[in-house]
């Protein structure tokens, strides 16, 4: 699974150093305008193919390049109503802070989770190979924080699981203090008799051996 | 290395152009601006003027070998002719009637014309009128179905080459009575009059950029953005066209070093040599800068790197790590997008160019020394 994911990202981000070559150009059908042709779509041969790589039908992402803009957006997996809601909470997050990450598009593209643009004055202002790391090493968190928020919530659920059904415990609880109670005082009997015979022993307990010098000289 | 000087000017160049004893460099530090600098010694530079009159990001500078004279377009539509009077560079508005950017420029080899591509579809061919004293345009309409993103003039001083972003390249006559004289259509395919369209190319399914014709204007070459190289000899009716396709990110602009050979810059950031063999077989012959040393080099610090992450569980560490090494061993480390060459034009021979990147620097190449290592494809 960790290698699967591994090839995904790498054709991902192999595909992204061949599409981010981006230049300044501005709009064609708008007077002085500069926006991204990714965006307006309104010259068709401005656009390149749009590639899209899939990991499987619900994993997926989504490459669309123009002269001046690259949009990427990405699906990610949702395998029940748990992760739905994981994924919603994280990428409303990020949504919320999208200025402070720069290339992160505010809406994502439809039928897609998470869209990021980059334009040509992102590719001005930073590396390239640093944009495309940026954008590789946000998957491989989104799978961390995935995992993570999915363990978390399974080990709550396992907390949370005893405390459903008090009662029993309770009774447990109470059982093996019981338990542990008769164990003590049965331990403290055993030891008050052995104590008491130490004390008065049996009548007949020390017995010793009678053996002549002889027999003990002849053993030496 | 081949490059003999690197400095770097602004955050971001998008042209550069030479004064006529090259001892100046008008460059557009990727804003309204041009900022001339002159050279004082081995990479000691001072800003002498900057020239403010546009409103929008300058796209193209072309500094007159002759007249001594710079043309600079803009997005904002205009275009603008400077002389130095008086120690002033002075600007001449030129009626261009675009309604869209321009987008690049070029002298016409006489100087008394230039050419400036434009988002407009269209190309201008301005000419000076003595009378009103401005430049005025004529303008080639409804050739181009997308915007024009580079020109260049053959030696004649009449054609025109295009390149356009709908993918083709085209070559016009730009013969103005009045300005051009009769002698001066010496070729057969000069005779035709304004606006002509001597030749289509569609090559390229992609993008065309950064036309050039070769010092002789025998032979042309482009670029395509599917990362192809494309040289068009006979230029007329019967044209021989030959395609190089590369392994490497696309090129933006090219440049002929002599008639057998063209460095080819772009989003690789590192230049590239394409020569003809004797059969006139065009090939990627290699890098000038020394790419080999450094991916070595880059996967040996990124299996440290990567091995240090792990000690550290920082991923980011070893991304910047092997970023920091791979950039060490070029020159650029962004989109080269212009090639301007460092000798009088017509020459058989450019053995100095300088390349200016998104990355601010402007380096200077010399081939003087590259010349055992090339051999004898020169």
């Amino acid at each position: 699974m960790a290698n699967s994911l591994r090839l995904y990202l790498a054709c991902i981000k192999n595909t992204l150093e061949a599409a981010m070559c981006l230049q300044n150009f501005p709009c064609q059908e708008v007077e002085r305008h500069n926006k991204p042709e990714v965006e307006l779509k309104t010259s068709p041969e401005l656009l390149l193919n749009p590639v899209l790589i899939c990991r499987n039908e619900a994993e997926k992402c989504l490459i669309e390049t123009s002269i001046n803009s690259l949009r990427i957006s990405l699906k990610v997996k949702q395998a029940d109503e748990l992760e739905n809601i994981l994924t919603k909470k994280f990428l409303r997050f990020l949504s919320m802070r999208a200025e402070a990450f720069q290339v992160l598009r505010r809406k994502p593209v439809q039928g897609y989770d998470i869209s990021f643009l980059i334009t040509n004055y992102h590719c001005e202002e930073m590396q390239k190979q640093k944009l495309i790391d940026f954008i590789i090493q946000f998957m491989e968190a989104r799978y961390r924080e995935r995992n993570k928020g999915l363990e978390g919530i399974s080990e709550h659920k396992r907390k949370t699981r005893c405390y459903r059904v008090p009662e029993t415990v309770h009774v447990k609880q109470q059982l093996s203090k019981d338990i542990a109670k008769v164990k003590d005082d049965q331990e403290w009997e055993i030891i008050e008799t052995r104590k008491a015979l130490s004390r008065t022993g049996p009548v007949d307990a020390y017995k010793p051996k009678n053996t002549s010098i002889e027999e003990e000289l002849k053993v030496s | 290395m081949a490059a003999v000087d690197v400095h770097r000017f602004a955050e971001s160049i998008t042209c550069h152009a030479w004064s006529p004893d090259y001892s100046m460099v008008a460059l557009c530090p990727n804003n309204t601006e041009v900022h001339i600098y002159k050279s004082l010694s081995q990479d000691q530079w001072e800003r002498l003027h900057v020239l403010q009159k546009h409103d929008q990001i300058v796209s193209g500078i072309d500094w007159s070998s002759k007249s001594n004279k710079i043309v600079t377009v803009s997005h904002d539509r205009n275009s603008y002719v400077w002389s130095l009077e008086g120690g002033e560079w002075v600007p001449t508005l030129v009626i261009l009637r675009l309604n869209r950017a321009a987008l690049c420029v070029q002298w016409s080899p006489k100087e008394n014309k230039f050419a400036v591509g434009s988002g407009a579809k269209t190309v201008c061919i301005c000419y000076y009128e003595q009378e009103n004293n401005w430049w005025v345009s004529k303008l080639i309409r409804k050739r181009h179905e997308s915007s024009v993103t580079s020109v260049a003039w053959h030696p004649n001083n009449v054609l025109l080459a295009t390149t356009s972003t709908d993918g083709k390249c085209r070559v016009f006559s730009t013969f103005i009575k009045g300005v051009d004289t009769k002698d001066s259509k010496a070729g057969s395919p000069a005779e035709a009059k304004f606006g002509e369209q001597i030749l289509q190319l569609d090559l390229s399914y992609s993008w065309a950029f950064g036309v050039k014709w070769s010092p002789s204007g025998n032979t042309l070459a482009y670029v395509g953005h599917s990362s192809m190289i494309y040289f068009v000899d006979d230029v007329g009716p019967s044209p021989l066209a030959q395609s190089v396709a590369f392994r490497d990110l696309p090129l933006r602009d090219v440049l002929f070093i002599s008639e057998k050979m063209v460095i080819g810059v772009g989003y690789d950031s590192n230049p590239m040599v394409f020569a003809a063999d004797d059969t006139g077989i065009w090939s990627f012959i290699r890098y000038i800068g020394e790419k080999k040393a450094a991916s070595s080099n880059s996967s040996y610090s990124s299996q440290f790197s990567e091995a240090f992450g792990k000690f550290y569980g920082s991923q980011s560490k070893s991304a910047t790590a092997n970023d920091a090494s791979e950039s060490r061993g070029r020159v650029h480390d962004n989109c080269i997008n212009s090639i301007v060459p460092l000798s009088k034009a017509g020459g058989p021979k450019v053995m100095r160019f300088s390349t200016s990147g998104l990355d601010g620097k402007i380096a200077i190449w010399d081939l003087e020394n590259m010349e055992q290592e090339l051999g004898n494809q020169f």
